[in-house]
């Protein structure tokens, strides 16, 4: 998008105020669906002036922008990363109407994102936003996981689990595929709890896409990340793997437990979600990978997968249940 | 003596690390409260869900932590697709379960090994035994029996206590955890 268009969006001077900066990261997310493929890619474009810790940055959303839950939970995640450590951060949607913005508000988005965060025109009201909450069966909003709110969290795994059985109505076993789906995401949600140590809240959310045949459920947390969790369970030989190996073996065959015989759940949930024939999505702090069901387990998918990103920290899971 | 897990816990799903330990802490005050009552029979009547952390850490730990003394078995569980996740709590814990459905016993977790499988399904299928009996039922000789018993016994399988033999020594009574 040009920063021209901005100025017919009836905002000038906030935008023109803007466009004045010139020491600033501008990320510009155009007229189509962004994925998360799409928004990497487009992090990866700006990798240098991301890496500036002290410049701000500018995200801009066309007007017909039209994000997706899994690119969303990781646009979240990395402005409240950068929000705590001070660097000015703006939302700037174009248009009277913008579908970014609506979109965002209705997954519960904005109530997520830190204040800091600037967002223009302006925030969409609390009040509305709350209002609609609930109201979709194809939808869960964001729901903030935070260790010590364990217990408001107890209705979470059902929630994202009732969302994707209703989806799925058609499958032939439904009962198994109900704790099947159950036992993903607890096991997901608890590690939040229990491993990530993460200061900023994780969150869930789920997206049903009749049209693209898929649900999304994304699980992020901006803790200390998955591989620095894991690798030292692992035994000294075992750590020498490069960091594929290790996540493709954490979701093949778990993390060896520690001294309270725990692992982190993760074989469970892949052994698990592979009965769905879901793909799975992990960014971690600098490389994104895929992995793909095959009949021999979890495979990485190595041209799904990306490297030398933007850091983003903590664990960003998304599931890519197909709906047939 | 029967426990409904169900009260136990906040609500009908049972999942996580930190919910599996509340409620362990509520059964053990149970268990310790009633010293008494060896065996307990955990009715899963009324938990729509659970994953495989919160059977591991509340159940299956207390089983372990009790094995040989005291024996937890479930029953009331009728939705097979619930037993999957404590299946896997108890293979992880290395503590088998005996799931009652009637007088049909099913073991969750690590199953018994060739040599002692066909003393289990005996002993299950008995209120009780002593070392003679088996041997005589199973057609084994009496030293043989005994090590099966004493094995099944000490992997968390079986109950022993100890009682007066005809002869006036010591022998022990084996019997099934229900």
């Amino acid at each position: 998008m040009e920063w021209f268009d901005l100025f017919h969006s009836g905002v000038c001077s906030i935008f023109m105020e803007l466009c004045d900066m010139k020491e600033v990261c501008r990320i510009a997310l155009p007229s189509y669906w962004i994925t998360a493929k799409v928004f990497e890619q487009t992090l990866q474009r700006s990798q240098d002036c991301l890496a500036l810790d002290n410049m701000p940055l500018i995200v801009v959303f066309h007007k017909r922008c039209k994000i997706m839950v899994d690119a969303a939970a990781r646009l979240l995640s990395l402005a409240n990363q950068l929000a705590t450590r001070n660097r000015p951060v703006t939302f700037a949607f174009d248009g009277i109407w913008n579908e970014a913005m609506g979109y965002l508000a209705r997954i519960n988005f904005f109530n997520l994102l830190s204040e800091q965060v600037k967002v223009v025109p302006e925030r969409p009201d609390a009040a509305l936003i709350s209002h609609h909450q609930d109201n979709n069966h194809s939808l869960v909003e964001f729901i903030p996981i935070h260790p010590s709110e364990q217990e408001a969290m107890l209705a979470v795994p059902r929630k994202l689990t009732d969302a994707l059985i209703l989806a799925m109505e058609a499958h032939p076993d439904m009962q198994r595929l109900r704790h099947t789906a159950f036992t993903i995401f607890a096991e997901l949600i608890d590690n939040i709890y229990n491993h990530s140590l993460t200061k900023l809240d994780g969150f869930v959310g789920l997206q049903v896409y009749r049209a693209g045949d898929e649900v999304q459920v994304v699980v992020s947390d901006s803790g200390v990340g998955l591989l620095q969790t894991a690798r030292p369970k692992f035994p000294s030989n075992e750590r020498m793997r490069n960091d594929i190996e290790l996540i493709a073996k954490i979701f093949r065959e778990g993390v060896p437990w520690d001294g309270d015989k725990r692992g982190l759940g993760l074989k469970q949930c892949a052994t698990k979600a592979i009965k769905l024939n879901a793909r799975v999505n992990v960014r971690l702090a600098n490389f994104n990978l895929e992995l793909a069901p095959t009949e021999r387990g979890y495979q990485v998918s190595e041209k799904e997968c990306s490297w030398n990103l933007p850091l983003l920290q903590g664990t960003h899971i998304c599931f890519y249940f197909p709906l047939t | 003596m029967q426990i409904t897990l169900r009260d136990y816990m906040p609500g009908s799903d049972g999942w996580g690390y930190m919910m599996g330990r509340q409620v362990h802490e509520r059964l053990r005050e149970v268990v310790e409260d009633h010293p008494e009552e060896i065996v307990f029979s955990l009715s899963l009547a009324g938990i729509e869900h659970t994953d495989a952390s919160f059977p591991r850490e509340s159940v299956v730990e207390l089983a372990r932590s009790c094995r040989g003394r005291r024996g937890f078995c479930l029953i009331d569980a009728i939705d097979p697709d619930l037993l999957d996740n404590w299946d896997a709590a108890a293979v992880k814990r290395e503590q088998p379960l005996t799931v009652w459905q009637g007088d049909n016993a099913h073991i969750l977790g690590p199953q018994p090994g060739e040599g002692v499988r066909e003393m289990l399904s005996y002993v299950l299928s008995i209120p009780s035994t002593i070392t003679s009996e088996a041997a005589q039922s199973l057609h084994l000789k009496v030293p043989n029996a005994s090590n099966k018993l004493k094995q099944l016994w000490h992997e968390g399988y079986i109950l022993r206590r100890e009682r007066t033999a005809a002869s006036g020594g010591v022998e022990y009574e084996y019997y099934r955890i229900k």
